[in-house]
């Protein structure tokens, strides 16, 4: 049996409490994940779900005070133990990763070369070499006057073409995983597709896998071929995609998909999630989600179901045996 | 009786500074809206379509064209207060960044009496009960009033400034993205807010998006926007159903849906 590219088993992240001597604060909550080589897994939710927070933990990337437990293995290494030398050497080379705002990693007064040579020149590559690779790369990525554009500055060029030399960038060290953090939000729609057109491609051609960290449900499911779903710093279902849309198993997950608004279809009011989405250390005892759930009961709130398995699907909800196949989706789907 | 709004030939070049040339924001915009109404407007960054927004409400002069709201044409000089007031009576707007929007050391029920000594219809007196009466409209509670608006949810604090807006009864209301940054749970609420709010009064709007599915909830109208130009307009549904401008097309092609294909579209730049 090969082993899984990355496998994520009950990671906890605590922040420090607000107040002096308060109660540390939990923000991502007995996380189980994995991504197969090449595959792309969508990590939806909403604000405070926690699904940045889990994303960077991959890197080991933490604020400071930030806390983390459980195991983040990486072709079967455990992220979370590694010592800074081993886990640069991890984050040059076989993770990358690519950011919401491209401006906010990108040095404004070096050249897009500069950038992009960087790493190739650290690790000894030379300088003809590497601007040769730079062009390749930017070419990979759909900008074919590469040269030009390695002279620019970043001010120089639109928040779509950041975006993919950003890319372009990430691939320079041939990663085998790619974290996207939200990598299309600051887009417009059409950059957008084309962004996500990009990276389907180099993914194809590189058998690259992907973490991709969104808050648009439909985005993640159109592009991914897994969907999970994080809700109070848990994940709550993960399914392939299609199935994800057409049948989900969670209330949260078909809440989510019927309160959006449709292209096609006008409806007087759209069905809502009432009240607002909590932070992990804000949610109740019991099920995280049952203050807010259209089909909640007595026995929601006894205690937190697990995250069970259900074919290829994991779900967790108490009640997912009544309700497995009559919670509404998605409006727009190919058999509405 | 005259049209609510009527706007022709609406113009704006922001000057190049340094060096810079000119920018033609905004290119021949004609449109009316009627009482009740709810018109969007659509396009992408650059588009100019908030540069629309910013001049309908006063935050920008027109370079040419005109802006007429119930018949009176505004001009080009800057209103006194008493004319400023007329006209905050007239249009509202709600932006993107509610919290950027609130005065962060004004309690919540402080910002929205303020906005009602612009309502001649509310009494000094009343104006602490209808400013909670507001807050309830919008879905928040009495206790919120208390508060600073940093002490409030994403969600919450548009909240607060859609009810400072309709606090002043105002007959145009503008949503510039203010729908597009809030989690789709709370999107979801605050468009059946909007709708609610439509239902019980004559107030029209103008929505500015990007997010062609918002528009579609939202609005009975639809103009269409590509650099400074109204390229498409008419009814939503059949602009959204049967598009004839090959942007139009692009755009409703790059929404994510289920079985979607994301292309590269023929420009890269």
């Amino acid at each position: 049996m090969t082993l899984r590219l990355l496998s994520i088993h009950t990671l906890t992240i605590t922040v420090p409490a607000t107040e002096p001597k308060g109660p540390r604060r939990t923000v991502v909550d007995r996380v189980d994940l994995h991504v197969e080589r090449g595959e792309s897994l969508g990590l939806v939710g909403e604000s405070g779900s926690g699904k940045s927070m889990t994303a960077r933990a991959v890197l080991g990337l933490f604020a400071p005070g930030v806390e983390a437990t459980g195991r983040i293995e990486f072709d079967g290494v455990d992220v979370l133990a590694m010592r800074q030398p081993e886990l640069q050497r991890v984050r040059a080379s076989r993770i990358a990763m690519v950011f919401q705002d491209p401006r906010a990693h990108i040095n404004p007064v070096r050249s897009v070369g500069d950038f992009m040579t960087e790493g190739m020149r650290d690790s000894g590559v030379s300088r003809v070499e590497a601007g040769r690779r730079a062009i390749a790369l930017l070419a990979e990525v759909g900008i074919d006057d590469g040269e030009r554009r390695l002279a620019q500055f970043p001010h120089e060029l639109s928040g779509g073409l950041l975006q993919r030399v950003m890319i372009a960038a990430a691939l320079a060290m041939q990663p085998d995983l790619l974290l996207a953090d939200e990598p299309t939000t600051a887009l417009d729609v059409t950059t957008q597709s084309e962004v996500m057109t990009i990276l389907a491609e180099v993914r194809r051609e590189r058998g690259l896998a992907m973490l991709f960290i969104t808050h648009d449900l439909e985005l993640a499911a159109a592009t991914c071929d897994r969907t999970a779903v994080m809700y109070a710093g848990r994940i709550m279902e993960v399914q392939r995609s299609t199935s994800l849309q057409q049948a989900p198993l969670h209330p949260y997950t078909s809440g989510l998909l019927v309160s959006r608004p449709d292209i096609d279809l006008v409806q007087r009011r759209l069905q809502v999630i009432p009240g607002r989405s909590v932070a992990a250390f804000e949610a109740p005892s019991g099920c995280a989600f049952e203050p807010r759930c259209s089909y909640a009961q007595a026995d929601c709130r006894a205690g937190e179901p697990e995250l069970v398995l259900l074919g290829s699907a994991e779900v967790r909800c108490g009640r997912v045996d009544e309700l497995r196949g009559t919670l509404p989706h998605a409006v727009g789907g190919p058999d509405a | 009786m005259p049209e609510l709004l009527e706007v022709r030939d609406l113009r704006k070049v922001f000057r190049g500074r340094g060096g810079h040339a000119d920018v033609v924001a905004v290119e021949g915009a004609s449109f009316n809206l009627a009482a009740g109404e709810s018109l969007a407007i659509v396009g992408e960054s650059g588009s100019g379509k908030s540069t629309i927004a910013r001049m309908l409400v006063g935050l920008e002069t027109p370079t040419a064209g005109s802006i007429s709201v119930l018949g009176r044409t505004r001009g080009a000089k800057s209103p006194r207060t008493r004319e400023r007031r007329v006209r905050a009576r007239e249009v509202q707007i709600v932006f993107q960044d509610p919290y950027s929007s609130l005065d962060r050391l004004e309690l919540v029920g402080h910002v929205i009496e303020s906005a009602l000594r612009l309502n001649p219809a509310v009494s000094r007196a009343s104006r602490r009960q209808r400013a909670l009466e507001l807050l309830e409209a919008v879905g928040l509670q009495a206790r919120h009033a208390g508060v600073l608006p940093r002490a409030l949810s994403g969600g919450q604090q548009q909240r607060v400034a859609i009810a400072r807006a309709i606090a002043v009864e105002p007959r145009i209301l503008i949503f510039d993205e203010a729908v597009s940054a809030l989690d789709v749970s709370i999107q979801a609420q605050i468009l059946n807010l909007l709708a609610d709010i439509r239902e019980r009064s004559d107030i029209a709007y103008v929505v500015i998006s990007h997010d062609l599915a918002v528009v579609n909830q939202i609005s009975d109208r639809c103009l269409v926007m590509e650099s400074g130009r109204v390229i498409e307009q008419g009814r939503t549904r059949n602009v959204l159903a049967s598009p004839s401008e090959p942007y139009t097309r692009a755009l409703r092609d790059a929404v994510p849906r289920p079985g979607w294909q994301p292309a590269r579209s023929p420009s890269l730049d």
